[in-house]
């Protein structure tokens, strides 16, 4: 009997807490794997454009700036990313409602954005170094050696402060690691404007090679070991500020503006045509469709607000320009090409599926394209940071940590409003704040 | 208490109380006491009426009219991490998130009675199938869009006629009728539109049948070999059944986000509640063991049982006025086995048991979800039992089972895209009563 009491207080115990400790506790697989050793981090520079900068809805805010693909990027390799824009990852932060006031979805049948003011104002200014991200909007890759257009530019002295070109504050910090993205400006600014034309001799993008050559050159000459990240361009007339209207039943009994070629150079002149099926009817042309403009040949959309079969097979030509430069100098051992056109178009090919959620290029509705329909959200960035994190961690051999994409879904991709349901986008959107895009994009260039 | 109250108790009982999963897929082994402690190797000993499970050609062994009744109360401590193979694996690595931790009771009844020298009759009351789900949490759990709260609930009742041909052999046949209800909570959730992909609970679904209206029946089959004095062979076939559930409740409940025109696209997008109809599988189950009394007072067995486990394909779920909703949850388990070695030492005043079991896990990675994170376990038991009564004609038996169940990642491969290792432990501790008279 005393030996069964024994055992029935064993059997007891182990009901209780039979062996709970271990088994029980919750499953926790700790920090994430880093592997960095292949590539010194210490110093991290991010160069390039809007997209670089964290730009979405028309404007750069500090909550956006410290989502943008660079800020990820240094998130995952350790470094803080602060909104006041100090920390080991440095940037211009902007507060309030943004610079510009960015976009806010009002209405959804009709879609309605509108911006509303004030500004927020600079608040990194007296940061005593030049910031860890340079990115500028609307640069083009000349501006990255030359001052010639950053009078034209005001986002341009929020970044670099008048403390020199972004080739000058880059180098001054002696980066051991660099993102480069550069390319999209100089066909992106065009395009919105409903043009091929080139604007500005030193953006063409015939000098696009050696301009990039040299930069690359310049980096790695005055550091060896520096290590860099080079974005490709992407095809901008992918994106939804031409995708949304485009032309599917628009083309033949829609209007447009078009350039009528004149046998006497310069002398072009603008002739009213039916839209065809590979024309595309930018965002801002939703705002003249919704006023009854292009339903006759007498009242047209205009030239700018279409961008026709011509503009779109120069732009097409040119970015594969870029990239086959691009390509080539990514040859060097110490770069890692960013596919950023290839994400892209992914993203338009197939979308994006996390967890039980499908996302896409749609604009307003589809989650990736912040509301200017040009640049993405804070979750496209972290699409971005991803596909930055792929092309480092294969070319060095590091093990940087994936992002974590749910972070940075967020209900708001604009300043302030809980956006609601969605309905069809066509005639009637009323979308306000895209005139100062389209300018921000091609400053100086006119 | 009459035996006919105790039935509807029992029964009542496995109604009222969510069962979790314990062995592969979602069956349920622990059917006895004395068994589970010998790890349920116990096809080829059985000498109490829980025969009626797991052999009922050994009622022809039993001395007299026998009532074997009990149940098991179960804790269950269930967790999950994400991983993160690839950029856009969800929801994260180190993504945190657990079950509530479950307590069940289910219980068991089994009445074995001898018809003259060599014939017996038997029935039996259990729930040989069953899970139980419910994550912490389930209006922010990252895996809710798949499943909140799951369960599957069984009442089986059986009857089987067992013969002796002679002093070595032993046949049985029978019929299981079973009874199946199916619940089932989650998520709708949507992007929000104009936002930056962030998305929120529009609508909760809930899935219901109801126990007693969709049942099935099969049949069962069980064999006894004395080749030696000191060794029995035993071997034992329950049929698969199929559970037509056809007047399953869905419902469909919109939760407002506090924008109208959001809301009133939803609403518009949300399908009616209404009526689905479902098949639920139930596998074969195979089972052969040997025991030997290895010397005075010893028996040890080992068994191996095999599941028809394949049979689970799918989960269709066909609801009646919006078919566009219609789906097929591919499932495609394997079938599996489970190995268990089981001893009993009898002493003069008790007898102790101890068991282990190894049960292989029957779904494929891609079917580990946050619904059925089904994966192998190693069972570890201790029993007890002692004789009561002036003519020792009560016996009283307990058990305990620690249930270790591997780390099971999803590898990747996840048909939720839901990404992760899932962990649980279980912990069982039994007691059945059996009287012979």
């Amino acid at each position: 009997m005393k030996n069964m009491r024994r055992f029935a207080i064993i059997l007891a115990g182990a009901a209780l807490i039979g062996g709970c400790q271990g088994p029980c506790s919750k499953i926790d697989l700790g920090a994430p794997k880093v592997e960095t050793a292949a590539v010194d981090f210490s110093r991290y520079v991010a160069v390039g454009t809007s997209i670089s900068a964290g730009y979405q809805s028309s404007g750069v805010v500090d909550r956006h700036q410290i989502n943008s693909y660079p800020a990820i990027f240094a998130r995952q390799i350790g470094k803080t990313v602060q909104l006041d824009g100090k920390g080991g990852f440095s940037e211009p932060t902007v507060n309030g409602r943004g610079l510009p006031p960015l976009q806010r979805l009002l209405s959804l049948s009709p879609v309605t954005i509108d911006t509303v003011g004030p500004a927020g104002v600079p608040t990194n200014t007296t940061f005593p170094t030049p910031y860890s991200n340079l990115a500028i909007p609307g640069a083009v890759l000349f501006d990255y050696g030359s001052p010639a257009l950053y009078a034209f530019n005001p986002l341009t002295t929020l970044v670099l402060r008048g403390l020199g070109t972004v080739s000058d504050l880059t180098l001054s910090q002696q980066p051991t690691f660099v993102s480069f993205e550069f390319g999209a400006n100089e066909v992106l600014g065009r395009a919105t404007r409903g043009t091929s034309k080139v604007l500005i001799p030193q953006a063409s993008v015939a000098l696009f090679g050696s301009q990039l050559s040299t930069a690359i050159t310049t980096l790695h000459t005055v550091n060896p070991n520096v290590r860099i990240a080079l974005a490709n361009v992407p095809d901008v007339t992918a994106i939804p500020f031409f995708t949304t209207v485009g032309s599917a039943g628009l083309f033949g009994f829609v209007h447009r503006k078009i350039a009528a070629p004149s046998v006497r150079a310069g002398q072009d002149t603008l002739e009213a045509a039916a839209l065809t099926s590979a024309d595309l009817v930018t965002l801002l042309g939703a705002r003249q469709l919704g006023l009854g403009r292009g339903f006759s040949l007498a009242n047209p959309l205009d030239s700018a607000v279409v961008l026709d079969e011509a503009e779109r097979t120069v732009i097409s030509a040119n970015t594969d320009l870029m990239n086959a430069a691009i390509d080539q100098i990514a040859q060097a051992s110490w770069i890692a090409k960013v596919d950023l056109n290839g994400t892209l178009a992914n993203i338009r090919e197939n979308g994006l599926n996390l967890g039980g959620t499908h996302y896409s290029d749609a604009f307003v509705r589809g989650g990736l394209f912040s509301l200017d329909g040009v640049h993405p959200t804070d979750l496209g960035h972290a699409v971005i940071a991803n596909v930055m994190i792929d092309a480092v961690n294969q070319r060095f051999g590091t093990h940087i940590p994936y992002a974590r994409m749910e972070d940075y879904a967020t209900l708001t991709s604009s300043s302030a409003r809980l956006a609601g349901g969605e309905n069809g986008l066509r005639a009637g959107a009323n979308i306000a704040g895209l005139e100062n895009m389209v300018h921000m994009l091609s400053q100086g260039r006119q | 208490m009459n035996t006919v109250r105790m039935v509807r108790v029992l029964a009542l009982a496995a109604l009222l109380a969510p069962a979790t999963a314990f062995a592969a897929g979602y069956s349920i082994y622990e059917q006895g006491a004395a068994a589970l402690g010998m790890a349920g190797a116990y096809t080829a000993s059985v000498n109490d009426a829980s025969t009626l499970f797991y052999n009922p050609a050994a009622m022809t062994s039993l001395p007299g009219l026998t009532v074997t009744v009990g149940g098991s109360w179960l804790t269950t401590r269930n967790s999950f991490a994400g991983t993160q193979p690839t950029a856009n694996a969800y929801p994260g690595f180190n993504v945190q998130e657990s079950m509530k931790s479950g307590n069940f009771f289910p219980p068991h009844l089994y009445v074995a009675a001898p018809l003259g020298k060599r014939l017996a009759f038997g029935v039996g009351v259990n729930a040989p199938f069953g899970l139980g789900i419910e994550w912490e949490n389930p209006a922010t759990f990252t895996g809710r869009e798949h499943a909140t709260k799951g369960q599957l609930q069984t009442l089986a009742g059986s009857a089987s006629l067992a013969l002796a041909l002679n002093e070595r052999w032993s046949v049985s046949g029978g019929v299981t009728q079973m009874y199946a209800n199916v619940e089932l909570d989650k998520m709708n959730l949507a992007t929000v539109p104009g936002g930056g992909g962030g998305r929120v609970n529009v609508a909760s679904v809930h899935l219901e049948s109801s126990l007693g209206s969709s049942s099935g029946s099969g049949m069962n089959a069980g064999l006894l070999w004395r080749p030696k004095k000191d060794w029995r062979v035993g071997l034992n076939y329950r049929a698969g059944i199929d559970v037509k559930v056809e007047d399953g409740d869905a419902t469909f409940t919109q939760i407002p986000t506090g924008n109208p025109q959001f809301d009133a696209v939803v609403a518009d997008s949300l399908p009616p509640s209404q009526k689905v109809a479902t098949t639920l599988h139930f596998p074969s189950v195979f089972s052969v063991g040997a025991a030997w009394d290895a010397m005075p007072g010893w028996t040890w067995e080992c068994d191996v049982n095999f599941t028809d486990w394949s049979v689970f394909d799918a989960l269709p779920l066909d609801f009646k006025t919006t078919n566009s909703i219609d789906q097929s949850i591919i499932e495609n388990y394997h079938d599996s086995y489970r190995v268990s070695v089981g001893a009993e030492h009898r002493l003069a005043s008790h007898r102790y048991r101890f068991g282990y079991y190894y049960d292989q896990e029957a779904a494929p990675a891609q079917s580990v979800t946050v619904l059925l994170p089904d994966a192998a376990r190693h069972g570890v038991t201790l029993g007890l039992g002692f004789d009561m009564g002036k003519e020792k004609s009560w016996t009283v038996d307990l058990y305990n089972l620690a249930l270790f169940v591997d780390t099971r990642s999803t590898e990747g491969v996840s048909r939720d895209a839901y990404e992760g290792v899932f962990k649980a432990y279980v912990n069982a501790f039994g007691a059945t009563v059996t009287h012979r008279w």
